[in-house]
């Protein structure tokens, strides 16, 4: 579908609702009150891995204001939460994964039992009540010493190794290899980190009349969550309703059910009295689903000009000590993907997924994205650097031209659009790439390392461009009271609402006022979520769908009324036509003066995924002597397709790359020999504050895509996939001028001082 | 956060009466103590809070040429009334924190809890300070033990701190990137009869002086005297996910540097 016509659709308008939350007056699922609601606290394994040789509760359940404490052996009739995803090509059982822990707890954070009292004081007196023994067993945090025979194992009846995935051709890449003039390898190392959402996660559970039971919570995903905690309960999904409403942040680790999910409604059905539990924020480090760790080593062949020939890796990546839904999402869904924007003509992929013991992983803004456009960006620079090329020319050289698309990369993904090229020029002329050697000698002058980072980026949104999609939900009605729209993408803060009015617009001709109705599972019957920058495509695509029915049922309307034939009836801008007339009756007209009621939904996936692309642009200065890093520009040229909202994709870039220099610069969390967290708060997990951030330029590159009706790529993800390179390769870049370096992420002071200075890194 | 009564008195006799009690402990602005309460890491049966004791309040310049701070004047506090007469002092309250810490911590409460990586103890010991409680005066040389150690005894609280005005000085705070703490702060100030040089965020014992630096300073202030030092020994240094004792060790001798050049 073209952009002409639209009117609404390219608009830059600032999010509804944001007054609400500026005020302090959002409804999280913290805000929501409940007459007599009981408090459930989770008391948590202190240790990384052992046996519970003693878990006593009697004195906890006798304890002034205590309903009830649950353990492991008080989950009956629970079912283990169910895999989401297994890695394709892979078989791998399911552990018995149950929102308590068992015989054993296999990371520190494990909930072990949980209280369910009149307050919060009442639940956590109680808590020290328990007698909890564990008998301290050797823990592995790390997935390489996991993989190690003899690492002590998180679970005794099967290896760490969970699975081995190996893609593509390893003949044909060890041929390339051998054949070609400069092959490049390197061990790189991406960090483990937290997605930190502002709002802690939080979970209420009402019990409903006839036997359902209602779970208030922050989700980016209602439909999900109902499903899974349904499946865990034992119970129909019909007997569960889930809501939310305001989220304060979800990034992925916010899709899908946790086992506090579980225990709220568990408790609220044994007890028949409304159930809350809220995380405190070492909770949400303890215990929210974690990311992006892995560590591979890459192989880079080239031929004598620089022409890629051949891409391998070769890695390990923790999964944590549960298989979570999605534990081994991350690690290897988007292995084809390492090949970025290049034409690299052979990929040849090893992933192997590892059980330590900590909290499991899901995807994380980006969901493999970074990592591997992180591992080629990477690579790319120290092929330009060993070969004494400019990586802008070498990206130039292997980029995949726009008149080759559609083209189709080694590993099966097909690439529908994209001008990689243009996009790079537009950061090259805005970051002043020409000028970067008079700025560094500027530095140089003032004892600084200047350093400059490019990265090409290239993310498969939705379903990726392979396979199938999944659906999104959409139901329209038009009456005289208005247009409602109801779907299943649950907004976590990205102003859908806004968008979605946004589109209506166009796709109806509608000026009038639009109800958007997402988050409840009850008011919205169907839908799936939001994730993978798959918003605007999906919903979007189901919303112009149903829109396409209600103008169909509006035209034999119109025709009625009109008095012509239906195929005399045109309908363009909101107004039905007679052919070779001038009568006309508009959408909004058949519904106020003639009393119409307009209704269409669909449940639809598109035929393909989209992928979301664009250019980064970094420039730091390091001090040399502190190793303190900055970050003195950025600049971004991002194609996510058609533009709805200039102001709102700018916005989800900013917050990506915001995320994404958070991880290269400051994030991670670590783990000490004993499985304990270190930087289990605040004061030691490092997140970019506003005056670390430069400004942050976003030049729009749309190529609009044919796979949805909106021509939509997504814009969510974008801007954390080319941050981790775009940053890590400005700073490496900046130490090579000293002649130190390369460095693995976080580019800490400390680390970079340990870099120039060739000392072990902390 | 486990219950416990509040009392506000409004004089030192008061609070000291008050903190007689056991397990009642004082409270300034909460910053510290608050927190730790909220984790249940503390259990006062009693909170004697000092922040209506008018006598504890206010920046002042004696006549023998110090700055007296009230034992619960706030940081925001002292970043305004040390401007005039003592701008490194308010240049390191400025920084301590965000708005809010500035505006509830108190300096009483910073030097009691002696944080290994707190900011005021650099400035107590980087200038001689004298630490008045409603017992006795204890100099800046005696008064620091080690992490989170003091010469303070049960019930005894900070009443004033008496800086003596440097001719010059300057802080230098290297941020821990998460907590924003002092990875390693320098403070250095110059007397007329010499200088003196006290770290704060890198040992293991606390805030220290770097004797040393000292003496270079006390010849020749200048950043080249601190060049011709060697690193101070990291051995003894804090080591943890935030840098290495070594790396420690080479902040504070580039901190002291730079705070020479700043000050001078
Ligand atoms: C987000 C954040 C950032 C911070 N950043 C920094 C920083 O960069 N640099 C820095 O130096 N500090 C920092 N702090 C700490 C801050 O400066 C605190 O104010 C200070 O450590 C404690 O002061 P308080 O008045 O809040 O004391 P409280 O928390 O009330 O008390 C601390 C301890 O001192 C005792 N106490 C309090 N007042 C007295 C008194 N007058 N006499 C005797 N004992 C007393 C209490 O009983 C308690 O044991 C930060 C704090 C926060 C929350």
């Amino acid at each position: 579908m073209q952009a002409a016509g639209w009117t609404r659709i390219g608009k830059a308008q600032t999010r509804d609702g944001d007054d609400l939350l500026l005020r302090g007056e959002g409804r999280f699922a913290g805000d929501a009150r409940a007459e007599g609601a009981l408090w459930l606290h989770v008391l948590r394994s202190d240790h990384a891995a052992g046996e519970i040789r003693a878990l006593d509760v009697a004195a906890a359940r006798e304890a002034p204001g205590v309903h009830a404490v649950y353990t492991g052996a008080d989950q009956d009739g629970l079912q283990p939460f169910a895999l989401r995803y297994v890695p394709a090509g892979c078989e791998v059982a399911p552990t018995p994964f149950l929102p308590l822990a068992t015989d054993r707890v296999r990371f520190a954070g494990e909930p072990v039992a949980a209280i369910v009292a009149e307050s919060r004081d009442a639940a956590l007196d109680a808590a020290e009540l328990i007698l909890l023994d564990i008998a301290d067993a050797p823990a592995v945090t790390d997935a390489r010493a996991a993989a190690v025979d003899g690492a002590p194992r998180v679970w005794a009846d099967r290896p760490n190794l969970v699975f081995t995935q190996e893609l593509g051709d390893r003949a044909a890449f060890e041929e390339a290899c051998a054949s070609a003039d400069h092959v490049l390898t390197a061990r790189l190392e991406i960090s483990r980190v937290a997605a930190v959402a502002l709002e802690p996660r939080n979970a209420l559970a009402t019990p409903l009349d006839g036997g359902r039971l209602h779970l208030r919570t922050g989700t980016q995903a209602p439909h999900r969550v109902k499903g899974e905690v349904a499946h865990v309960l034992g119970l129909d999904p019909g007997r569960i309703v889930v809501e939310a409403e305001h989220t304060g942040g979800s990034f992925g680790m916010r899709n899908g059910a946790y086992p506090e999910d579980v225990l709220v409604l568990m408790a609220a059905a044994r007890l028949g009295r409304p159930v809350r539990w809220q995380a405190t924020r070492s909770d949400s480090f303890l215990s929210d689903t974690q990311s992006r760790e892995m560590s591979v080593d890459a192989t880079l062949a080239l031929d004598a000009d620089g022409r890629f020939l051949a891409l391998g890796v070769d890695g390990y990546a923790p999964v944590g000590a549960q298989l979570g839904q999605m534990a081994m999402h991350p690690m290897s869904s988007n292995m084809p993907g390492i090949v970025g924007v290049y034409r690299t003509p052979v990929l040849h992929t090893v992933m192997r997924g590892v059980f330590v013991n900590t909290m499991h992983m899901a995807p994380y803004r980006g969901a493999g994205r970074p990592e591997a456009i992180y591992i080629m960006e990477r690579m790319v620079d120290l092929a330009a650097a060993a070969l004494g090329l400019d990586p802008a020319e070498l990206r130039r050289r292997n980029m995949i031209p726009a008149a080759a698309m559609p083209y189709a990369t080694p590993l099966g993904y097909v690439y529908d659009s994209g001008d990689f090229e243009a996009a790079l020029d537009t950061v090259l002329t805005a970051g002043d790439w020409a000028g970067f050697a008079d700025r560094r000698a500027d530095s140089q002058a003032r004892g600084m390392l200047r350093g400059i980072g490019l990265a090409a980026a290239i993310e498969p949104a939705g379903g990726g461009p392979k396979g199938a999609q999944l659906p999104e939900f959409a139901r329209i009605e038009l009456d005289a009271s208005g247009a409602r729209l109801a779907t299943g993408s649950g907004d976590a803060g990205q102003g859908h609402g806004t968008v979605f009015r946004q589109v209506l617009h166009d796709l109806l001709g509608w000026d009038g006022d639009v109800t958007v109705v997402a988050g409840d599972t009850d008011a919205v019957p169907k839908g799936v979520g939001t994730f993978g920058s798959r918003t605007m495509g999906a919903a979007g695509h189901a919303m112009a769908t149903a829109a396409r029915e209600i103008i169909a049922k509006a035209t034999a309307q119109a025709a009625r009324h009109l008095d012509v034939p239906e195929g005399e009836i045109a309908f363009a801008d909101g107004s039905f036509k007679a052919r070779g007339t001038n009568r006309v009756v508009t959408l909004h007209e058949l519904c106020t003066a003639q009393g119409a009621r307009f209704e269409a939904e669909a449940f639809v996936a598109t035929d393909a995924g989209t992928l979301p692309n664009g250019a980064h642009l970094a420039e730091v200065e390091v001090d040399p002597e502190t190793g303190a890093v900055q970050v003195l520009s950025y600049c971004v040229a991002d194609d996510v397709g058609t533009v709805i909202n200039p102001l709102l994709v700018e916005g989800q870039v900013h917050g990506g790359v915001a995320q994404g220099l958070g991880q290269a610069l400051y994030e991670t969390l670590t783990y000490d020999e004993t499985g304990a967290l270190l930087s289990g708060s605040f004061m030691d997990y490092a997140l970019p504050r506003a005056d670390d951030l430069p400004f942050i330029a976003v030049h729009h590159s749309p190529t609009p895509t044919r796979a949805n009706a909106l021509g939509a790529k997504g814009a969510g993800e974008s801007g954390t996939v080319g941050a981790l390179p775009a940053v890590m390769n400005a700073v490496c870049n900046a130490l090579a001028s000293a002649g130190a370096g390369p460095m693995d992420m976080p580019a800490t002071p400390a680390r970079v001082w340990a870099a120039l200075n060739r000392k072990e890194t902390p | 956060m486990y219950n416990f009564d509040l009392v506000r008195p409004t004089s030192i006799d008061e609070a000291v009466a008050a903190l007689g009690e056991e397990e009642a402990q004082p409270l300034g602005g909460g910053q510290t103590l608050i927190p730790t309460l909220k984790q249940r890491l503390a259990m006062p049966s009693k909170l004697v809070s000092l922040t209506a004791i008018a006598e504890m309040k206010g920046v002042c310049k004696t006549d023998d040429n110090a700055l007296a701070i009230g034992g619960g004047t706030n940081h925001a506090t002292v970043a305004q009334e040390a401007a005039a007469d003592f701008p490194g002092l308010a240049h390191l309250a400025a920084n301590i924190g965000d708005p809010a810490v500035r505006s509830r911590g108190t300096i009483g409460g910073s030097l009691a809890n002696n944080d290994p990586s707190a900011c005021y103890p650099a400035a107590a010991l980087g200038t001689g300070a004298t630490i008045k409680t409603n017992k006795r005066e204890i100099a800046a040389d005696d008064y620091f033990q080690g992490m989170f150690a003091t010469a303070l005894e049960e019930g005894e609280i900070i009443t004033e701190v008496r800086l003596p005005i440097p001719e010059a000085s300057n802080y230098q705070k290297f941020e821990q990137p998460a907590s924003r703490f002092a990875l390693v702060g320098v403070f250095v100030a110059k007397y007329a009869d010499g200088v003196r040089v006290a770290v704060t965020g890198a040992s293991n014992d606390g805030v220290f002086r770097w004797s040393e630096a000292e003496a270079a300073l006390s010849s020749d202030f200048s950043a080249g005297a601190v060049d011709g030092l060697s690193t101070p020994d990291g051995s003894g240094m804090i080591s943890d996910l935030h840098g290495s004792g070594d790396y420690r060790a080479h902040l504070v001798k580039v901190l002291t540097k730079r705070a020479v050049a700043a000050a001078s």
